[in-house]
């Protein structure tokens, strides 16, 4: 490869890169600018002195603390609660035959669910948990998310269960295993990464999800961080600073839980390829 | 102990992938059942397993019918086409885990591990995956996992078949040699009539899941039942000719063959017949020779030992194996000669044998 062509190579990547990095960066900055540097024209590039201000403010002020541990709670339960309901049902699909293509149209029908825009379920969604007394309940919001992500981790899980070869659990039903020992001790370990890249994924959804959150959550019992972060556009000002300051707190686990998983994600996802 | 299968059937919808089998591998044997793919003879041993529902009929494992009991009751050992290694665990855990599910104490499940593992030479393995395993290791380690736990039955589904030839024959001897060794029933699945012949104390030949003939390795080559059990056994196949038997002799388009006199009774009743020779029992002369069938010399097969010389009758292709060093050339015009007494003949309508030859 020619050196111009290298390079061409590399402007490109960077471009790219700057697209997508850039309103990170905007954020970070954004979080650390003074108040009068917020809306200065030219912008500031950097923000002088860098203040920590609007964090103060928000530990101070909205309970912070309580919205990232709702947040917590509510994305971590409802992850479990899809990945075991979900999982048992992708294996059931994946390996038990029903009759009239049974399998077939139940898979499909759990996509569907997928098809619609969420917002169509949310009325009945808020009516049923009302019924319950779960609305402005973690618990609430751990079963709707639950639901939602479910459709994803049957197919995801579905899939993973699919490459895997049938004769390993055949084999281990006449070592002398029972039907749920093959499944725990045989089939479950070999799907572990794909397990980690569905569960990661249904952490985002859950963790980043809004709009849920802002019809079936009130008060600071079940409140979680993408709510609290929109509450900072008050009445009579939208407290950028504090905003963004919100935005970092909301994003900085993810970014950790990402950073531990990756290499299961990146085996979950090519899994069906490079399985040898 | 004993399996015997009492008028099994298998069906899947509308197909029947085994029609009413009635067999018996005694305690000790290898019964090996042979067939192309297709044939129900993989259905037959999952039915044994435990892995398919069985349609109509009964399975016995020694004297207690199993046809309702799941897999993991019925005290047999499988080894799978594909060894079916559990690819998370060490060749050590593999071999443990039939007895890791019966829950044995861990010191006695360590000493049977090691018991087998030696009995295989897998001893330097022991700690590996089996992705870092070649296909011979791997095959040994899926019957270290059948053996380590006394079975009452192994079950074998084309154990060999992923192996490269040379592989293929030494394990064949192995597995011989181990099955010989600890006396365990098997039933063994292939459709390489070579390994059939060599493994087997009996051969099943199954077609269409139906049962053809049922014996010892010579029974079948010296007296198949029928044409199909002839042409499956044997290598390179039976030939056979399309013809009718008048006036003691039998007369074909490539010419005609003298019969005895035993040939011709058994021949009397039957209208078309298909006669059958082995390409060891036959030999090549000149085209006109008396008593021979004329023929065209196709192509010359040189193996060394031997020479196989393929060649063409009308439509038909049919093999001479002769000494080595053949001197035919292709295109060349060759007589082919059969002693009557090594000659088979077959109904031509249904198949069944009329009369057995000696070669």
């Amino acid at each position: 490869m020619t050196r111009t062509r290298l390079s061409l190579r590399y402007a490109a990547l960077g471009a790219f890169a700057l697209f997508f990095l850039f309103p990170l960066y905007w954020l970070g900055v954004t979080a650390l600018k003074p108040p009068a540097q917020l809306f200065a024209q030219p912008p500031t590039w950097w923000p002088d002195p860098p203040t920590l201000a609007h964090f103060r403010d928000l530990l101070a002020g909205a309970a912070l603390g309580r919205l990232a541990w709702n947040s917590a709670v509510v994305a971590l339960g409802s992850t479990l609660l899809a990945l075991v309901v979900g999982t048992l049902g992708a294996y059931s699909l994946s390996r038990f035959s029903l009759p009239l293509r049974l399998n077939h149209h139940v898979s499909f029908w759990i996509l569907s669910t997928r098809a619609f825009p969420p917002i169509i379920s949310i009325v009945p969604l808020f009516l049923i948990l009302r019924q319950f007394g779960l609305v402005d309940t973690r618990l609430g919001l751990v079963l709707a998310y639950a639901a939602f992500n479910l459709p994803f981790v049957v197919w995801m899980m579905k899939g993973f269960f699919d490459d895997l070869p049938r004769e390993l659990e055949e084999s281990a039903l006449v070592d002398g295993d029972t039907p749920f020992g093959a499944f725990r001790r045989i089939a479950l370990p070999l799907v572990r990464p794909g397990l980690a890249a569905t569960a990661l994924f249904c952490l985002i959804l859950s963790w980043n999800e809004f709009l849920f959150a802002l019809v079936l959550t009130q008060t600071e019992a079940a409140l979680t961080l993408p709510v609290g972060i929109a509450n900072q556009v008050t009445q009579y000002e939208i407290r950028w600073g504090a905003m963004s300051a919100a935005g970092v707190v909301a994003m900085v686990p993810l970014f950790f839980v990402a950073l531990l998983v990756q290499r299961h994600l990146v085996r979950g996802l090519t899994y069906g390829a490079v399985k040898g | 102990m004993n399996i015997r299968l009492e008028n099994v059937v298998k069906r899947y919808g509308w197909t029947t992938a085994v029609d009413h089998l009635t067999l018996e591998a005694r305690d000790g044997e290898m019964l090996v059942l042979l067939g192309p793919s297709g044939c129900g003879k993989s259905t037959t041993l999952r039915l044994v397993a435990g892995l398919e529902e069985l349609s109509d009929g009964t399975i016995y494992v020694g004297d207690a019918a199993v046809n309702h009991l799941p897999p993991q009751a019925r005290d047999v050992a499988m080894v799978f086409q594909n060894y079916a290694l559990y690819p998370h665990m060490t060749v050590a855990e593999n071999i443990a885990y039939p007895l890791c599910v019966r829950k044995k104490p861990p010191a006695e499940i360590a000493i049977e591990v090691r018991r087998v593992a030696a009995m295989l030479g897998l001893e330097p393995l022991l700690e590996r995956r089996p992705r870092a395993l070649s296909g011979g290791e791997r095959q040994r380690v899926a019957l270290a996992r059948a053996i380590v736990r006394h079975p009452a039955a192994f079950l074998m589904d084309e154990p060999l078949s992923n192996l490269d030839a040379n592989l293929r024959l030494q394990m064949r001897g192995e597995l011989k040699r181990l099955q010989q060794q600890l006396g365990t029933t098997t039933l063994y699945v292939t459709h390489d009539h070579a390994e059939a012949m060599t493994l087997g104390h009996r051969i099943a030949v199954l077609r269409d899941g139906c049962l053809q003939q049922l014996g010892t390795p010579m029974d079948l080559y010296r007296r198949p039942a029928n044409r199909f059990v002839a042409g499956f056994l044997g290598s390179p196949p039976m030939n056979f000719v399309a013809g009718e038997v008048v006036d003691a002799a039998f007369h074909c388009r490539p010419g005609k063959l003298p019969l005895t006199p035993s040939q011709r009774e058994a021949a009397a009743a039957a209208g078309a017949v298909v006669l059958g020779f082995r390409p060891q029992a036959a030999a090549l002369t000149a085209p006109d020779a008396p008593g021979a069938l004329r023929a065209v010399v196709y192509v010359t097969e040189e193996m060394g030992s031997e020479s196989v010389v393929v060649l063409s009758c009308g439509e038909e292709k049919h093999t001479v194996v002769t000494p080595p060093g053949a001197r035919a050339v292709c295109g060349e015009a060759v007589g082919v000669r059969v002693a009557p007494a090594d000659v088979h003949l077959f109904d031509a309508a249904s198949g069944k044998t009329l009369i057995s030859g000696e070669g």
